[in-house]
């Protein structure tokens, strides 16, 4: 009952890692912010060497914390950085996302506590490897709730996570589409630009925030864009972008995980491979596959000349 | 340990550390400048998608050197890996933004992370091979130039000096490709072409730069010291050099703090230190620094209150900010307009009424008189401020 007790767990923080970024990756392709996402799941990095440093512990709501405040202390810099010095946005996150990792960094090397748990990988790579759930023996002991207390940390903050977001996101459907297709009419509406900005960005970094500890702070990047641009490219109208990109992202973290974890070893690799980095591979792939059939499908339509 | 970061600094550090820190000098003088043009050409990203993009590169490289050589760590390999999957990340955004569905900023952060996750890939496979495992490539992530050879430091030396010699060489037409690119093709300027050389250099750099400062913080060395450079002049020669000088002077100074204090990584101690610079420049940059446009705004703000209470005066009304009148002068106690107030209400009924006749004939020159706090007689020659008294009569 191995699959039980290893593969379900991390399949279950993958599927609800990729659907918290996913859901929020919409809104950032449509705003064309998705470089806010590479900015937040850098930045958190000081936030989530902090969050271990003051609790001690690599598993510790502290981290999450931390890694929210060092978000969102990240997006008012780069903010500061637009009004302040009149930089273009790519320019102020560049800098503004080095200097917070770079500070991660510094940190995380300077407090080498002999037995550091909280190495670089685990907050770069993820540690989807390590989610084990020790408590189901058959396939009905996921539905006890006795069990439920045993499930890796991960799975009910992302769960939470997820929850937020998807309320969140079914209260104010008609707003996000204002805002992410017209923000000028929004603002005539009475929404100003900075207030979206700022829930817009709450919002990613929560959902980098709670996927970081599964898929690694880097990798998050991936499920936030490619569930969303994939299905960007397939869709016609916000609300199936939506569905899509959710059932693009389930489909991701699953197929990354057996083309990572079952298919690699099947083939000859003598381990298997980074699940949460085949997970990205496989964002990739789908990306790749839909940008080639919307390109052939402008190209049918006479919408793009040939060559 | 004063003593040990005063030897490294003056180049007393040995052999080794002085050749990587002259050798990341050469690279940050480089990076200066060519950050410079990639902000100009509003992409400064697109560095750091080549930059996570070259990690699975690096671990092609290893694989391959191991096949062939026996040892995967070969410098030359694992440089070549890096462009190469760079270079292919870079085209791989080219085609995916259709600047209708896709835009840049996805195609950029989609190729960021598919590559960086296929790195990832690579590196857990590589780490379960039976021959010495990944030893030394996680410093590709984060630098450590600590741990450079003397031979990896030349090569950072020769693609920053190289990179230098053709900025320098065709920095007239790479500002011209960049200002203007338009402008520049109806030249019969091969835009593309030097677009293509700044990538490249761009490239050049990233890859040479990755196992000093790793994939992460590479970025910096691009943006941030022309980020700082861009609030000290507002001419592309000097935003250059200055770029240049930052850069160099950021990564000689954090190379060789690294050296003198083991353990501490240089990528991150050079950011700091170059992100530093850019604070300093943000804040106290004497024209474009946020402290001097907000005494400029202030400054304003107040010539505008003492306009509006002199104008309140000179039309017989109680001044809005009494405070201000009467710390001035103006107004007594009870509110009336003293000898003096009455005086410098009536300079100011001639200056606003020269103002109002000099914007009539002259509007364009709205921007030069408006926010000056001198009186208008003194910015403008006598004839024209006689003509002017002359025109209303």
């Amino acid at each position: 009952m191995t699959f039980l007790q290893i593969d379900f767990p991390a399949l279950l923080v993958a599927v609800l890692a990729a659907l918290a970024a996913a859901l929020v990756g919409n809104i950032l392709v449509l705003r064309r912010q998705a470089l806010m996402g590479d900015a937040l799941s850098h930045m958190v990095l000081p936030g989530i060497v902090a969050g271990y440093l003051i609790s001690g512990s690599a598993h510790s709501w502290a981290l999450v914390a931390g890694a929210l405040a060092a978000g969102l202390i990240g997006a008012g810099l780069i903010a500061a950085a637009r009004r302040l010095g009149g930089l273009d946005p790519a320019t102020a996150m560049g800098v503004v996302l080095t200097a917070l990792f770079a500070g991660g960094v510094l940190m995380l090397e300077l407090s080498n506590t002999g037995n550091v748990h909280l190495d670089v990988e685990h907050a770069l790579y993820g540690s989807l490897e390590s989610a084990i759930w020790l408590y189901p023996n058959v396939w009905t002991d996921i539905f006890d709730p006795a069990g439920w207390a045993e499930l890796p940390r991960e799975a009910p903050l992302l769960a939470g996570a997820l929850l937020l977001l998807g309320i969140a996101f079914l209260a104010a459907f008609k707003e996000i589409a204002l805002v992410a297709f017209d923000p000028d009419y929004a603002a005539a509406l009475g929404l100003p630009g900075w207030i979206s900005d700022l829930l817009i960005n709450a919002a990613a970094a929560i959902a980098v925030v709670a996927a970081f500890d599964a898929v690694g702070s880097i990798l998050v990047i991936a499920m936030l864009i490619c569930p969303a641009a994939t299905a960007r490219l397939l869709t016609n109208s916000l609300a199936a972008q939506v569905w899509a990109s959710l059932g693009i992202a389930v489909g991701l973290a699953v197929g990354g995980y057996g083309l990572g974890v079952w298919a690699a070893p099947a083939l000859g690799a003598p381990a298997a491979l980074n699940a949460a980095g085949s997970m990205a591979v496989a964002g990739g792939a789908a990306l790749g596959l839909a940008a080639a059939w919307r390109a052939r499908l402008n190209r049918r339509r006479g919408r793009v000349l040939p060559g | 340990m004063a003593g040990d970061i005063w030897a490294a600094l003056t180049l007393g550090a040995g052999y080794n550390a002085v050749v990587v820190m002259l050798g990341l000098a050469a690279l940050g003088a480089a990076a200066g400048p060519v950050g410079a043009f990639m902000i100009l050409k509003r992409r400064p990203l697109l560095a750091d998608a080549v930059a996570h993009a070259t990690l699975p590169g690096v671990a092609l490289g290893f694989l391959a050197a191991l096949a062939l050589t026996g040892d995967g760590r070969q410098p030359a390999f694992l440089l070549i890996g890096a462009a190469m999957t760079g270079a292919l990340a870079a085209g791989a955004m080219h085609l995916l933004k259709d600047g209708e569905r896709i835009g840049e900023d996805a195609a950029t952060a989609a190729a960021l992370s598919v590559a960086f996750g296929l790195g990832v890939a690579l590196l857990s496979l590589i780490q379960a091979l039976p021959t010495g495992g990944q030893a030394g490539l996680n410093a590709y992530l984060l630098g450590q130039a600590a741990a450079m050879t003397g031979q990896e430091a030349w090569v950072g030396a020769a693609v920053g000096g190289g990179a230098l010699v053709i900025l320098t060489l065709l920095f007239k037409e790479l500002s011209q490709a960049a200002f203007d690119p338009v402008q520049a093709a109806a030249q019969g300027m091969p835009v593309r072409m030097l677009d293509l050389v700044t990538s490249a250099l761009m490239l050049a750099l990233v890859a040479a730069g990755l196992r000093a400062v790793g994939l992460v913080l590479i970025l910096a060395l691009l943006v941030t010291p022309a980020a700082a450079a861009r609030f000290w002049t507002d001419r592309l020669p000097r935003l250059a050099v200055l770029a240049a000088i930052f850069g160099a002077g950021g990564a000689y100074l954090g190379a060789g703090l690294s050296a003198a204090l083991p353990g501490v990584p240089t990528g991150a101690l050079i950011v700091i230190i170059l992100s530093l610079v850019f604070a300093f420049s943000l804040a106290f940059a004497p024209r474009r620094g946020a402290i001097a446009a907000g005494l400029r705004r202030l400054r304003l703000r107040r010539l505008l209150a003492r306009r509006a209470a002199l104008a309140s005066i000179a039309a017989g009304a109680p001044p809005g900010d009494r405070r201000l009148a009467q710390r001035r002068g103006w107004i007594d106690g009870a509110g009336a307009a003293t000898p003096a107030g009455l005086a410098a209400a009536a300079l100011w009924a001639r200056e606003d009424t020269l103002r109002a006749r000099y914007l009539d004939n002259r509007p364009e020159e709205a921007g030069r008189i408006a926010a000056s706090e001198r009186p208008i007689w003194e910015l403008l020659p006598r004839d024209v401020i006689a003509e002017l008294e002359r025109s209303g009569a």
